[in-house]
């Protein structure tokens, strides 16, 4: 049996650049290989500046990589054809959304660039404003929504032309939780249409629910993957014991971590590890989760 | 078969972006056309009546129907590069369209190219209107059938000048430093390129820096259509040359430059 060819593979992919002014030449992407497999929602996740956005923007062609390859749908992502470039859409990080146009107009002029007949787009547009809630503002102008309601028109723009392979470059940062949930529903419905999703977020919580794979970057490199389960298992155990200093004595030699005021202790067995602590013991025990791995292969030192 | 496919994306991408400039123009064109016109009428009132009063008479026509084609002539300068600077700034980098758009088939030259369209017909209704003014009420364009042929000719003028100030915005990184291009190019351009004064009268500097303006060979085809001047085939060939280079020339260099910018 042949594999499937993935929806992105990248080889040895680098990107370095020149900062304006002087300087330095930074190493934004140092070599890195991955794969995404079409109809999954894989999580690119990494501090700020370790990579995450460079990498995306490569993949939609918005910067020249400098080494390595880079194919999507088996091809060079540099050279894709018109007809390849209509099945992809991208969700960037900031809302560039057209501020001279009202809400619908949005629509229609972002659904003509990917080649739709204006027939087709009359009907698809409100659709996607229904799909989206945000049929009330049809005619407003885009000054006049809200973060939320900003957000919600540029994924909903990013469905515009129905992609295959769609690129969310922190689709609910600066949301409230309303807003988050509604997304999260979409994307999982876009998840469940066979759309294959590449996915950046600072929110642990969310690429936990909604990635089926985890690709950790740092520094340029990646430092891991797999799903978060196995991410979890292998750099977290199952448990989390966050005991407050005063650490009791002659607790089980365990995988811990001081993280100052308290010390993590990450164990496999819940239930034996709370028996060994001291019934005065201020502690607090939870499942480990994807927060637990990505500071631990992060480290938990603040970057810019 | 390349080539057939590339110009075929190319002109089925331009159309989306000029209907997206079509939908803002529906709620700016008011203030858009009072804003390109009014300054071009301050000019020919201000000089065609003030100085109109002491120079009866400009190389054998009166001031007033020598001002009107330099005046036409102008307009496209300031219009053109108001919307290839300070325009394109905003939708390139401070709206953040240029990459909105480029995450579609759209490729860049296709946004320079619509912008570069949009903004030269935009200058249409202002021409028109400056001409039926002048033509009819001032009684001062001689020709009409020269008036007419003048359009076409403005519009290139104004594809050319909008590819030179592209030229200008691909190397400005702080938008403060677009006023240079007003100051330090079109304004001098709108001086010295024989608006308001015969060059052929002009001392021979002053004459030879005035050809190495855009605006000269506008004028210098555009004034004899509007007043029935004597043309010659020379003079219409080399400056439409001049004009069309211009345009081409400017045009693919801001689009070569443009990208680097953009995708490094």
């Amino acid at each position: 049996m042949t594999t499937p060819q993935p929806a992105i593979q990248a080889k040895g992919l680098t990107k370095t650049y020149k900062p304006r002014g002087g300087g330095p030449v930074v190493e934004a992407v140092k070599g890195i290989d991955f794969v995404v497999k079409k109809g999954t929602c894989t999580g690119l996740l990494g501090p700020n500046g370790a990579g995450k956005s460079t990498t995306m923007k490569m993949l939609m062609g918005l910067t020249q990589r400098s080494g390595g390859t880079l194919d999507i749908f088996g091809h060079d992502a540099a050279g894709l054809s018109r007809e390849e470039r209509t099945r992809i859409a991208l969700v960037p990080q900031d809302d560039n959304l057209d501020p001279d146009l009202t809400v619908s107009e949005n629509l229609m002029v972002y659904g003509m660039l990917f080649g739709i007949s204006r027939a087709v787009l009359k009907d698809r547009v409100p659709q996607i404003l229904q799909y989206m809630q945000l049929t009330e503002k049809a005619d407003a102008r885009v000054n006049q929504l809200s973060g939320g309601m900003k957000r919600r028109l540029t994924i909903g723009r990013a469905l515009v032309n129905d992609p295959d392979l769609l690129f969310l470059d922190e689709p609910t940062t600066g949301l409230d939780p309303q807003a988050r949930v509604m997304i999260w529903q979409r994307i999982l419905e876009l998840k469940k249409q066979g759309k294959t999703l590449l996915l950046t977020t600072h929110y642990m919580d969310e690429a936990q629910r909604l990635c089926d794979h985890i690709i950790m970057i740092d520094h340029g490199k990646v430092l891991d993957e797999g799903s978060p389960a196995q991410l979890i298992d292998k750099h977290v155990k199952k448990h989390v014991f966050d005991v407050t200093k005063p650490i009791p004595l002659d607790l089980p030699p365990v995988d811990s971590e001081d993280v100052g005021d308290s010390v993590l202790f990450y164990v496999e067995d819940g239930a034996t590890f709370r028996k060994k602590l001291p019934e005065d013991a201020t502690y607090l025990h939870r499942p480990a989760n994807m927060e637990d791995v990505f500071l631990r292969l992060t480290g938990r030192k603040l970057r810019d | 078969m390349t080539s057939v496919i590339y110009l075929r994306d190319f002109f089925a991408n331009i159309r989306p972006i000029l209907l997206r400039f079509g939908y803002e123009y529906r709620t700016v064109w008011k203030a858009q056309i009072v804003r390109d016109l009014i300054d071009r009428l301050l000019y020919l009132f201000a000089f065609g009546f003030g100085m109109g009063a002491l120079v009866t008479s400009m190389d054998g026509m009166p001031y007033l129907t020598f001002l009107v084609p330099g005046i036409a002539a102008s307009t496209g300068v300031f219009v053109m590069t108001m919307a290839m600077t300070y325009g394109v700034w905003e939708r390139s980098t401070s709206y953040k369209l240029y990459p909105a758009w480029l995450a579609t088939p759209v490729r860049l030259p296709q946004i320079l190219m619509a912008e570069l369209l949009y903004a030269t017909l935009r200058t249409l209704p202002s021409i028109l209107i400056l001409f039926l003014l002048a033509g009819f009420v001032l009684g001062a364009i001689p020709s009409f059938w020269g008036a007419v042929l003048a359009l076409p000719v403005l519009m290139l003028a104004n594809l050319a000048f909008g590819a030179i100030a592209m030229c200008f915005t691909v190397h400005i990184y702080r938008p403060l430093h677009f006023a240079y291009v007003n100051t330090l190019w079109a304004t001098p351009m709108f001086l010295f390129s024989g608006v308001f004064f015969d060059l052929s009268q002009a001392p021979a500097p002053l004459y030879w820096f005035s050809q190495a303006l855009p605006l000269t060979h506008v004028i210098s085809l555009v004034r004899p259509l509007l007043t029935g001047q004597e043309l010659t085939a020379l003079q219409v060939v080399t400056d439409l040359g001049v004009l069309l280079t211009l345009f081409i020339g400017g045009y693919a260099y801001a689009c070569w430059r443009f990208q680097k910018r953009l995708l490094d």
